[in-house]
């Protein structure tokens, strides 16, 4: 569904990506591990057209999206819920979600994906009416991918949504992913620091380290992988 | 007693008129990032249009007013590709380089205003314009009532369309997260495009008002920039109901100033509050 060929993405003067390639079958959770710094940000921009890569090739359903911009991509299906969420803090959490629904495609099925974003997150709904951002971090970051959902898209890509989580709640959020990818068969691409309970759910991972994707591989490989356990675990 | 309540009217009916001379300049500065001091010099010559069309031809300013905001969007849109967008590409402080950009374009219109008709001051005069109206017992002058209601209906028109239309909401998200805009699938120069042609569309609704409630000249704009200016300050740009709150101040000030003290410390004080609120809360006052 999503093929990244030899991407090298450009952070400022330095590479922040180096001829990275990864990709991502339809119906699949896909995570995407590494340290801070390793480009894994960078390389999800360079996708949902937020920056626009050196050298490379971005492909989704055989679409040519190279250095397509955001607006372009996020039509064709491919939505980035990016970190630090980059709500609408002075609108509402309503109008957020309607927002997220701005594209012709979303919008003519406003109501319908909206019902189905509360019943996901009743909290939202309680919230409707107050501004995003006068929202707690957990809350936000469902308001994000609520957002996300509202687009109808066929790749959802979340870029941390557990950081500044207590334990607890990013525990709950991963396995509401998990959810969306077996229960509403969504194809997703995920960063996240809860490198082993990512691991556990994903069906595929990337490591990625200085700009480069090192390994890829089932998940269940990675898991068990004593080098990964060393460097991400501490075991 | 009676004339400080008749002032009070005729101030809160001013303070109206400015809000909608104002509001655009408002919706620019906070939405689109652009400092459009040529605001009120576009309104200005959209006044002088009125003037002529009313001296020429006998239409009613309100009919050229409704006629000229369709063309000035046109104007903006016109505008924001070839001035606009080379000032702000690339520059560092986009409030400054468009400063300077539509200050040389309100003291070319300066000039070609006085070219057209000469320095001297017009006033359009209609029918309605000195009819005494009474307001709740009080009198008001025609063409002050005639204004006010012009800006109050701009204003309230742009709340409603920022508030509960998905172009209007698109346009806060561009101001308040241009990144986070582009994901969900907004253009986002477009939408500044957009904000821009709407600003200087309403400039001329602005511009007639002011022109329908004063004499002016062409070198009136200058007053007109100065008070619409304190008023976007202290209202805060882009926010759409403190620039109502924030005009209706300015214009009790100006109307009870205008009856109880000489007109020379109209300004003083004017200019005094702003000073204090820019020390005191320089993002505005209802931001």
């Amino acid at each position: 569904m999503l093929e990244v060929n030899g991407l090298t993405v450009y952070y400022g003067p330095l590479p922040a990506v180096r001829e990275a390639s990864l990709k991502v079958e339809a119906g699949q959770l896909v995570g995407l591990i590494g340290p801070n710094g390793a480009g894994k940000t960078t390389l999800l921009k360079a996708v949902s057209g937020l920056l626009k890569p050196a050298a490379g090739r971005v492909r989704f359903d055989g679409t040519d999206i190279t250095g397509w911009p955001a607006e372009r991509v996020c039509e064709l299906g491919v939505v980035h819920v990016p970190e630090g969420r980059k709500l609408f803090p002075r609108l509402t959490v309503l109008d957020n979600l309607r927002l997220g629904a701005y594209l012709p495609r979303a919008r003519a099925e406003l109501g319908r994906t909206l019902q189905e974003v509360f019943e996901l997150f009743p909290r939202l709904y309680e919230r409707r009416g107050q501004l995003a951002g006068t929202l707690s971090g957990g809350e936000q970051q469902m308001l994000a991918i609520g957002r996300g959902l509202m687009a109808r898209p066929k790749l959802l890509i979340l870029d941390e949504p557990t950081l500044g989580l207590s334990p607890r709640l990013a525990y709950e959020l991963l396995e509401l992913v998990k959810r969306l990818n077996t229960e509403r068969r969504l194809t997703l691409l995920v960063v996240s620091q809860e490198v082993m309970h990512l691991l556990r759910l994903a069906d595929f991972a990337f490591i990625m380290e200085t700009g480069r994707i090192t390994a890829g591989a089932p998940a269940a490989k990675l898991v068990s992988d004593p080098k990964v356990r060393q460097v991400y675990v501490g075991l | 007693m009676s004339m400080v309540w008749t002032s009070l009217v005729s101030g809160l009916l001013l303070g109206c008129a400015y809000a909608g001379a104002a509001v655009g300049l408002s919706l620019a500065m906070g939405m689109a990032r652009v400092f459009n001091l040529a605001h009120t010099a576009l309104g200005l010559t959209c006044g002088y249009l009125a003037y002529f069309l009313l001296t020429a031809v006998g239409i009613d300013p309100l009919v050229t007013a409704g006629l000229l905001a369709p063309l000035m969007f046109l104007a903006g849109l016109a505008l924001w590709p070839t001035l606009f967008r080379p000032t702000v590409r690339g520059v560092a402080d986009p409030a400054l380089s468009t400063s300077i950009l539509t200050l040389g374009l309100a003291i070319a219109l300066e000039n070609l205003l006085s070219k057209i008709w000469t320095p001297n001051p017009r006033i359009i005069t209609t029918p309605y314009s000195n009819q005494a109206l009474n307001l709740l017992g009080l009198t008001a002058q025609g063409s002050l009532v005639v204004a006010a209601a012009l800006g109050l209906t701009l204003l309230l028109a742009l709340y409603w369309f920022l508030n509960k239309t998905f172009l209007g909401l698109a346009i806060q998200a561009v101001a308040q997260e241009p990144d986070g805009a582009r994901l969900v699938g907004i253009r986002a120069e477009l939408v500044s495009m957009l904000v821009f042609a709407l600003s200087v569309g309403t400039a001329a609704i602005g511009g007639v008002s002011l022109a329908m409630i004063y004499s002016f000249g062409p070198a009136s704009y200058f007053d007109w920039l100065l008070t619409v200016l304190l008023i976007v300050v202290v209202g805060g740009a882009g926010a759409i109901l403190g620039t109502l709150a924030s005009a209706l101040a300015v214009g009790l000030v100006l109307g009870l100033g205008g009856a109880l003290l000489p007109q020379a410390w109209n300004s003083l004080i004017l200019f005094g509050l702003l000073l204090v609120i820019l020390l005191l809360r320089p993002y505005g006052l209802f931001k």
